[in-house]
């Protein structure tokens, strides 16, 4: 077998890493900005695709079979993001006789829309969020008025071609219904050109809890310890763990249950993520399935101790899944990821690509870096802000926290603003200690500091500040540059003082 | 190590600018190859003096035993955002600070009050939207531009009320950080 990765950053570091552990032939893609990234080299092959815009790169079905073609590969590891819950992809891949790393094509069509997904988990016997299908647009008040009461109250109207929030009302009684699903369908008429909306009951202070399967071409479904990823800004996870400090073991059992379910009725193969809400009485409810391997992986495979990439590649080969579904059930101490972006949360967490001058990543006991960059590369402004994550795993949760304090402070990225100063925030609040948050925690608590900067200084700290810059600016100075003492070789020095220098005009 | 006296620099003076307060300093070589930094503590008026035994670190990053405090260690990177603004990062944090050398004038960055103002990309990235047109009345805080990099759209904000009286950019441009989008020309009898 050999693998081409249709994917870049840390992800493409992520299976690389696997195919040289397997001993798997391997082909890694790229972009024109991306020939200096490290995935390049850490595969026995490479393959430019073309220019920085994802649509002419790793979006571009026809080059990235092209590559494979090219560096003669036999399977295609689609990683997460870009083509990896694309059908058409998955079909092409096949068409073209190369092994899919996934699941079939169909499976991925299936779960990838909102309603047949649901469906197919009603079918199975899985909870749903309780709604309804796109509301006819001919029901009269009154019938609209029993479907809402029907669903029950706080619930949402939502957009059926939605995203974004638009075409989404709230509505909390029966008073509100008709007008919210009237506004609600012309803004989604407007945003989307499809006015057609559907109804879903609101569960308030859900968790995010998701359970990781793997699925063999035998017909075995192995579902593991459930993740929890409630930690999100406006919807993006920001913080993983597992286990979840809600779930009881009864809980655990239910979800895996559930998932085993749903899975084994779509004959699902591969890795797969079913997501789902949790409330505050334990009744939890399918929200979707993520049909390739999630970001936040790690955190599994660290209480586990399962390699779910190898897994992955180990059923494209068609073996039988071995795994004691009692120790994928059974987690061995506590695991949380953080995810380092490039944003800038001063500033309402901007963008900051650019390049990195100096990167140090955390390491020693119980920490894992899976990261996509180093020192010298320049993060590109086309792709998602996510540079790395960092994984950490002690023997209890209140340990892993005080482990993941110590990395981040140890991480040290020069040149990029990321979030590392708002993820220590988040990790010394005391309801991120008790676990008591829910989806919209993270959001509330930022709209509460209201723009306050996260790197608030002691006078301890301004003090080392106001050292620091003038050291530095005494080093760098003026026209009487200075020869700075250096621990080891001075070109590095040298060169970093004349760049600088340079710079200043 | 050498020391700071044999690399050939003496006494220089900075004003340095954190959290919004300013402050002479004054770094002196002492006899033990150790540098002295000086200044006046802009809340307390006290005298400040702290010994530094100062290692460049071959990444750029200094390194810091600080004699006055028990021999504190520190580690800590700077990196040059802007001709005298320094991002430095040290315990997790990140920190923005201003330092000018005293021969140099310092140029204000205050918040601009009258004039032709250039709106600016905030960041590397793609116009997606240009959100208003020249002779355009424009609020503070109004949306100009939408720039979008890595997936995410910014909006980016009139700095005050006035009339836009340029836009340099269409929709689907490549801008750098810091491109001129638009310019705002700045009415005085607008402000309150």
């Amino acid at each position: 077998m050999k693998i081409l990765v249709a994917n870049r950053g840390e992800i493409a570091v992520r299976v690389l890493r696997a195919c040289r552990e397997m001993g798997v032939g391997s082909v890694a893609v790229y972009s024109e900005c991306d020939r200096a990234a490290p995935h390049v080299r850490m595969a026995d092959h490479a393959v430019e695709l073309g220019p920085g815009p994802p649509g002419e790169s790793y979006l571009h079905i026809e080059r990235v079979l092209a590559a494979a073609r090219a560096a003669e590969a036999t399977a295609v590891h689609p990683g997460y993001g870009f083509l990896a819950e694309n059908p058409t992809f998955a079909r092409a891949v096949v068409d073209a006789g190369l092994t899919f790393i996934g699941p079939d094509a169909d499976v991925i069509e299936i779960m990838g829309g909102k309603t047949a997904a649901r469906r197919a988990a009603i079918d199975a016997g899985v909870p749903v969020v309780p709604g309804t299908e796109a509301l006819n647009s001919s029901l009269s008040e009154e019938e609209l008025r029993a479907r809402t009461d029907e669903v029950g109250y706080p619930l949402f109207i939502k957009a059926v071609a939605g995203g974004g929030g638009r075409g989404m009302r709230r509505v909390d009684t029966s008073d509100g219904v008709v007008s919210a699903v009237a506004s609600a369908r012309s803004e989604a008429e407007t945003a989307f050109g499809d006015g057609s909306v559907y109804l879903e009951r609101l569960v308030e202070k859900a968790r995010h809890i998701e359970v990781q399967v793997l699925g063999d071409t035998h017909g075995t479904v192995v579902p593991f310890v459930e993740r929890e990823c409630s930690i999100q800004r406006r919807h993006q996870k920001v913080i993983e763990e597992s286990p979840s400090v809600a779930v009881t073991l009864e809980v655990r059992r239910a979800l895996a249950d559930a998932a085993v379910a749903l899975s084994s009725a779509v004959s699902y193969v591969g890795a797969g993520t079913l997501e789902f809400l949790l409330d505050c009485d334990g009744q939890f409810y399918f929200l979707e399935m993520n049909t390739r391997l999630q970001v936040e992986h790690p955190v599994t495979e660290m209480v586990s101790g399962i390699d779910l990439v190898h897994w992955q590649i180990r059923i494209a080969q068609g073996e039988r899944l071995t795994i004691d579904p009692e120790r994928a059930l059974t987690p061995v101490g506590h695991a949380i990821e953080s995810r380092v972006y490039a944003e800038d949360p001063d500033r309402g967490f901007l963008p900051s690509p650019g390049l990195i001058t100096s990167l140090r990543s955390p390491s020693g006991p119980g920490i894992r870096d899976d990261g996509g960059v180093e020192a010298g590369f320049e993060v590109p402004v086309f792709y998602d802000s996510m540079i790395s994550k960092v994984i950490a795993w002690a023997p209890d949760r209140e340990a892993a926290i005080i482990r993941m304090h110590r990395a981040l402070r140890e991480y040290e990225i020069g040149g990029l603003i990321t979030v590392i100063p708002a993820l220590l925030w988040i990790l010394e609040q005391k309801d991120f200690a008790t676990g008591e948050f829910d989806t919209g925690y993270l959001d509330r608590a930022l709209t509460e500091r209201a723009g306050e900067s996260f790197s608030v200084l002691s006078q301890r700290e301004e003090e080392l500040a106001v050292i620091a810059a003038a050291l530095l600016a005494y080093f760098s100075g003026g026209e009487s540059a200075p020869e700075p003492p250096v621990v080891s070789t001075a070109s590095a020095w040298r060169q970093a003082a004349r760049s600088e220098a340079v710079g200043e005009r | 190590m050498r020391s700071a006296t044999e690399s050939g620099r003496g006494r220089a003076r900075f004003e340095v600018e954190v959290a919004g307060r300013s402050r002479q300093v004054e770094v002196t070589p002492a006899e033990d190859g150790r540098l002295a930094v000086t200044w006046v503590d802009p809340v307390t008026a006290i005298h400040v003096t702290r010994l530094a035994d100062v290692t460049r670190l071959a990444s750029g990053a200094l390194s810091l035993v600080l004699g006055d405090s028990g021999h504190a260690s520190h580690e800590i990177t700077g990196h040059e955002t802007a001709p005298g603004e320094l991002l430095l990062g040290f315990d997790g944090r990140r920190v923005q600070v201003r330092v000018a050398d005293q021969r140099r004038r310092k140029s204000a960055a205050a918040a601009p009050v009258e004039g032709e103002a250039p709106v600016m990309a905030p960041m590397p990235g793609k116009v997606v939207r240009v959100l208003a047109a020249i002779g355009d009345t424009v609020e503070e805080g109004q949306g100009l531009a939408v720039v979008e990099a890595m997936k995410m759209e910014n909006e980016v904000p009139s700095p005050a009320a006035g009339i836009v009286s340029d836009v340099r950019v269409t929709d689907g441009d490549s801008v750098d950080a810091g491109a001129v989008l638009l310019v705002v020309r700045i009415d005085a009898e607008g402000d309150d």
